[in-house]
Order: C-alpha cells, then structure tokens, then sequence
C-alpha cells in the first residue's frame, strides 16, 4: 500500500514524531520536538504541486495529499508555528503536552494537504483530540473537557455535512454554496472551529487554561485550519461576510474588556479571524490570497504575543493587567515582543501585518465592498488600542512596581521570541518576500506614501483617543459574559428552576396521598406495589438481551 | 515622567504633521471619501471612540465579578 502514498506527508511525519517522542527521554526528546516539525518545513518545500493517489479505500476515493500554492503557504505557516513553539517550549517538560503538541501540529498539516472530505475530516478529529490533549496536560480538566464537547459538537456537525456531500457528489474538494442542509451543516461544523458566533466563546474559555507553552501551539493552529478550509469550501459565500463582521467587532469589544493578557489575546484570535472570514467571503482571488496571506502573518504575530504572555506568567505568575505593571525593566525582549506582535497585529507600516492586512483591505476595495471596509477600517483602528496601547501600558510601563521575576526567561525562550520578532519585520519592511510564498497579492499597494501615511494616521488616531479617555481603559478585576454562560450557567439555572418545580409538585402530591389514605380510612394504597411486581425487568438485563438478539441477527446476516 | 497633558500635545502634534503631509501625497482612494486628505485621521478617532464607548457600554450590562475562572 506504501507505494500508492507516494511522498511523505508532513502530516505523518508529525504525528509519527509525537507518538515515539514518550519513548524518548533528555536531549533526545528535545531534539526530537524541535527536529520533527523542521523536518514538516522541508518537507512543504520539496513535495511537488499535485496530488498523490487516489486510493480507493472501502470504496471510497481518498487522496491523502494533494499540494498546491495555498497548502504550501498555511503548511509554512503551521510548520513555523511548530518549530518555534517547540523551541520555546524545550523549558516545559511535560511529556503530554510535548507529545500531544506535535500531533496537533500534524493533524493541521493533515487538513492543509487533505484533498479529499473523508481525509479533512479524519484529521478534522485528530485535532480535536490532540488540542484537546494539550489543555488536559495542564490539569484543567473542567475547561479541557468544555472544548472537547464543542469540537465534538462541530465534528458532528460536519461529519453529518461530509455524508451528505460524498453521497451527493463525491468525496472531491470541491466549491460549494450554503444551499442545502449537508452543506450548511459542513460550513457549521468549521465554522464552529474558526471561532465563529454563537460558540465564539470557546476560544478564550479554553486557550489560557493550557500552559504557558501550551497555549502557543493552541492560538496557531485550529481556528486558521479552518480558514483554510473555509477558502478551499466556500469562497465567495454571502453569508461568510456577515460571520467574519461579527467575529471582528465581538473579538475587539471583548478584548478592550478584557483583563487578562491570554484572555484578551483569545478574543482577539476571534476578531483577526474574522478579517479573514470577510475576504472569504468577498471570494475574490486577491481576497483569497489576502486571507491566506493574513493567516500566515497571524499566526506569527500571535503565536509571539502567546509567546511574550506566557513569559510573563512564567515569570511573574499572572496575566493579569492589574496585576502588572513596570515590568518592562525587569522583562525587556519580552516587552520588546509584545511590543511587535502587537503592532503586527495593529498592521503598523513595516510589520507583516501591514502587508497582510492591506491585501485584504485592497480585496474590500476593488470589490466596492463598502460596508465592510468602512467596519474593519474601524475595527483596525480599535484593535491598535487594546494590543499597542492598553496592553503594553498596563502591562508594561505603567509606573508600578514590578511584581518580583521568579522564573527569568529561558535562553530558548528568548530565541523563540527573537526568531518571529524578526521576521515579523523583515517580512513588514520586504513585503516582496511574502508575494514570494502568496503571488495573488502582488497587486497590492502596500508600501506607498499614501497606504503609509493612511495608516499611520489611523494608529496616531487611535493613540489620541487612548491618551483622552485614559480612564475607560482601566483593567477591572472582573469577566464580561459571554456565550458560554449558554452551556455553563444556564444549565444550572435551568436545573435548580426544575428542582424547586419537583419539590412543588412533591408537596401536592403528599397532599393528595394523604388526603386519599383518609378517605380509606387510613390503609396505605398498596395496589400499586403489586403492580411494580409486573416490571421486575431491570433496564440494564432488558438492554443487554436487546444487545445480544441484533448481535445474533448481525451474525445470521453476516453468514 | 511627562503629564497625560503633554502626551496628549504632543500625540496631536504628530497627528496634525500626519495629516498636513497627507495633503502632500496622491490618493487613491476606492469610495471617494477614504481618498480625501486626513480622512484616515478623522475616521480613526471615530472609530476608536466608538469601539470604546461600545466596549464600556457591553462592559456595564455583562460584566461580572471573576467566579467562573477557576474551574
């Protein structure tokens, strides 16, 4: 069979690496992390465009990996994410989370080169568990627990969806519209993993439980996976501008509110996604370009500013805005990566994320996409103030003093920071090299008087109102509600309403019981005793005689 | 250590620079508004007061003391 897969996929590799790393132990094993998704990286490099296979697997069609221009560019992008987050990580020595980390990692190679629904999906799966591995591992089990029911939840939601579209047209990739109910079922199911409303809440509940390393690999993979297969599924769909508006302005309002750093770095996972949910839905080739495009500058600059937070937690022990303060002193390549990250995500002029955003702001424009250009301008000038100014003033150089370093950051560490520090920049001040990997978005005007000086503009605008209203950006020691009240407090509610219903309808009926033993003259009404007698069937003797009769019938049939 | 005051001037003198070389540059702009000089000046404090004053709206009807975080 070896031979119908033909080239190795960087899937397997990684997840091959994870499975053996336990067995491991010392500089083996973290040679063995850092190595594996280095190797991915070449990997991505070599393989030639086109598919290999297809293979025909219990009848269906599979084509395990298929490699094109878009694949290449997010499977970069992960394999990145991979390498420095596993070079960070060489000070976390939690064999679970090293493990499971890079089978995550694999699993979101495995739907980069997917080229058929069934493989999506069976790698779809693999990343749920392997996400779900990497915030277990830090011992939130509650929280751990939360995320795997949504993305059980979404994996059965496109799983419905899969079986509808295979049964339909086939296990191909293919161009669909939100038009039938296996479709909308598909589009829900990855909506779901990209964060989109009304589940969104997933993200910031679920990713500041994992570790201070864990949450790096958590905030790079899953919901641009989705991205992904949102541009390959459903590019040019309506209905994906409204979701993406939303995920924007929810991702910047929650994150103004925020105030702890991985929290407000979550939601604004939520609102950066929606940037690219919009140019998805725009559909246009530049959009698509810029979307992916997006999605490799995000996951850099995120993945730092994951970085930059969980050194801080590392060190101080907290994340809390009004906690901190000062600590650029005793922290300073971590402030300076905070201060990159977040003006990569702010697209200041001569970051990746200027060249990144300005694509998809260009893909609005040629469109004639009004409104949503109007919003994300908007959204744009919003997110600056909570990741380039309220984050680093509260966190960083507001005059307080310092918590005290307990745990001074690792040279690995610090290296990780400085390896996507840099290339932030030389992707911002180069934008050549990012056409380069995305060659759909060499239209773009990005590094114009003009474009610069708008920009510019927007973010000294942004800076103006933050210094004026200084006092609405005060970190409160508080949550705002979110959907997750939905699953997590309604239940409860809704339980302890039914309880006080049963007590109610208890008392009534002890009323009538006695009421009835009166009337009887005080006997106890022992009909109904002999009546249970006629039920002495337990349920479990009667599921288990159920079981083994279709059992039997299995066997017969089978013979 | 500079007053709020002071930054203030001095972040609206550099807006104002902005704005002033913005007269100098062609635009090329896509909805005719966005291409008019300064307009990304304007529109970005707008925009940044209104994210804000959302921002503190949502926070006064949902924000809750910190009980679910622990679990």
């Amino acid at each position: 069979m070896i031979e119908h897969f033909g080239p190795v996929s960087p899937a397997f590799v990684l997840i091959a690496a994870g499975l053996v790393l336990p067995f491991f132990r010392g500089r083996l094993q973290d040679a063995l992390f850092v190595l594996a998704p280095l190797l991915a990286l070449a990997l991505v490099w070599v393989l030639p465009d086109g598919s290999a296979g297809p293979v025909d697997w219990l009848g269906l069609q599979l084509t395990p990996l298929a490699v094109d221009g878009v694949a290449r560019l997010f499977g970069t992008a992960f394999a990145i994410a991979a390498a420095v987050g596993a070079l960070y990580a060489l000070d976390q020595k939690n064999v679970v989370e090293r493990a499971s980390a890079l089978v995550y990692a694999g699993s979101a190679q495995g739907i980069v080169f997917a080229g058929d629904l069934v493989t999506l999906f069976a790698f779809w799966e693999v990343m749920a568990i392997a996400s779900t591995l990497v915030i277990l591992s830090n011992g939130a089990e509650k929280a751990g627990l939360r995320y795997a029911l949504i993305h059980v939840l979404g994996g059965v939601l496109l799983f419905a969806g899969i079986v509808a579209a295979v049964a339909e047209g086939g296990t191909a990739i293919r161009v669909m519209r939100a038009d039938s109910v296996g479709h909308w079922l598909i589009l829900a199911g990855v909506l779901v993993n990209a964060g989109a409303p009304p589940l969104s809440a997933w993200v910031a509940d679920a990713y500041p439980r994992a570790s201070w390393s864990g949450t790096v690999f958590l905030s790079s993979f899953t919901t641009k996976a989705a991205v992904l297969v949102l541009i390959r599924l459903f590019p040019g769909e309506q209905a994906l501008l409204w979701f993406g508006l939303i995920m924007a302005i929810y991702g910047l309002i929650y994150a103004l509110l925020e105030n702890d750093i991985r929290r407000l770095l979550s939601y604004s996972i939520v609102g950066q996604v929606g940037f690219m949910v919009v140019a998805v839905g725009i559909g246009s080739p530049l959009a698509l370009a810029a979307a992916s495009v997006h999605a490799f500058a995000h996951i850099l600059y995120k993945a730092l500013l994951m970085m930059a937070a969980g050194s801080v937690m590392r060190a101080t022990g907290t994340t809390r805005l009004t906690e901190l303060g000062g600590i650029a002193r005793s922290l300073p390549l971590t402030s300076a990566a905070f201060l990159v990250g977040g003006f990569a995500l702010a697209a200041m002029p001569f970051t990746a994320g200027f060249v990144s955003k300005s694509a998809i702001m260009q893909a609005l424009a040629d469109d004639k996409a009004a409104l949503p250009w109007f919003v994300l301008t908007a959204v744009s000038a919003g997110s600056f103030l909570y990741v380039g100014l309220k984050l680093p003033w509260f966190a960083l150089f507001r005059p307080a003093s310092p918590r005290p370093i307990i745990l001074a950051p690792r040279r690995s560490m610090q290296a990780a920071m400085l390896l996507v520090c840099t290339a932030l920049l030389l992707l911002g001040c180069f934008p050549n090299l990012l056409v380069a990997v995305a060659p759909g978005i060499s239209e773009v005007r990005v590094l114009t008087a003009d474009h610069i000086l708008f920009q510019f503009q927007l973010l000294a605008a942004s800076g103006f109102c933050f210094v004026l209203l200084l006092q609405l950006f005060l970190p409160h020691v508080a949550i705002t509600r979110d959907t997750d009240w939905l699953w997590r407090k309604l239940p409860a509610v809704v339980l302890a309403k039914l309880e006080t219903i049963r007590q109610a309808l208890q008392r009534l009926a002890k009323g009538i019981r006695q009421q009835i033993e009166l009337e009887n003259g005080g006997f106890k009404p022992f009909r109904s005793r002999s009546l249970l007698n006629a039920g002495n069937w337990r349920t479990g003797d009667i599921a288990l005689w159920a079981t083994a009769l279709l059992g039997l019938f299995l066997l017969i049939a089978a013979l | 250590m500079i007053s709020r005051r002071m930054l203030l001037v001095l972040v609206g003198v550099v807006l104002a620079i902005l704005v002033g070389l913005d007269f100098t540059v062609e635009h090329h702009g896509a909805f005719g508004i966005d291409g008019t000089p300064g307009f990304a000046a304007w529109y970005g404090f707008i925009g940044a007061v209104v994210a804000i004053v959302l921002a503190e709206g949502w926070g006064r009807i949902f924000r809750r003391p910190e009980d679910q975080r622990d679990d």
